[in-house]
């Protein structure tokens, strides 16, 4: 990993397109700032992570989990 | 054509009905095909199944059903390169959880699955803002366990 050391207000730039400013610093909390195209996906790490690890948890039911589900759909009222 | 899976075995599947995830289920493999499978006609739960690896399955159901004010935005970049030109052309499906110990059905409002109804290319979003989490409990699931205590009340 490149480790860069910047004081607030001073940026990085990736590539041509994206700059990343360190907006402020106070205490171990770090405000950036980033311009980037709309197409570059820029998410928090561990909401990915969140999301990763629901979706596993879900992918580990067994075939069997429909048949508890559709007690809970009968009495669903129409969308 | 025929699919292995794990859980229901061979399968026959119609494949004007594959779904295309170029990007992959997040934190899963991309280039992946999925198909739908309804567990009883009219009911919300489905199955979404890979046909590329026999042991990845999950339940998905249309979140509207249960929140109906429920709303998911896709950027116009996602939209256009699904395919989606308008909300009507997409299909909008969440991953449920069951997790039996804790006796608690949620599903995964923050990480929607976005398909295109016109070619079945869809992908994984994560929504913007605090407003959903990836588990929320399934109202009805919650209402039936309330439901002996109402009675008693009437």
């Amino acid at each position: 990993m490149l480790v860069l050391t910047r004081r607030a207000g001073q940026s990085i730039q990736i590539g041509e397109d994206v700059e990343i400013t360190v907006v402020e610093v106070r205490g171990d909390q770090v405000r950036l700032g980033i311009n980037a195209p709309r197409n570059v996906s820029i998410l928090r790490k561990e909401i990915l992570e969140e999301i990763h690890a629901e979706t596993r948890q879900a992918a580990e039911a067994d075939a069997d989990v429909l048949a508890e589900l559709s007690g809970i759909a009968g009495e669903t009222p129409g969308p | 054509m025929i699919v292995e899976t794990s859980r229901f075995g061979r399968v026959e599947v119609d494949p004007c009905n594959v779904i295309e995830i170029p990007r992959g289920l997040i934190g899963f493999p991309p280039e992946q095909r999925f198909i739908l499978f309804e567990h009883k006609p009219g009911e919300p739960f489905r199955w979404l199944q890979s046909l590329d690896d026999p042991a990845l399955a999950l339940v998905v159901v249309d979140p509207h059903i249960f929140f109906p004010d429920y709303e998911a935005e896709i950027s116009e970049e996602e939209a256009r390169a699904l395919g989606i030109d308008d909300p009507g052309e997409a299909q909008i499906l969440t991953t449920v959880t069951v997790r039996r110990s804790m006796g608690q059905i949620t599903t995964n409002l923050l990480g929607p699955l976005v398909i295109s109804l016109r070619n079945g290319r869809g992908a994984q979003l994560v929504l913007d803002g605090d407003r959903y989490t990836t588990r929320h409990p399934l109202p009805m699931a919650a209402r039936r366990e309330e439901e002996p205590s109402l009675s008693s009340v009437a």
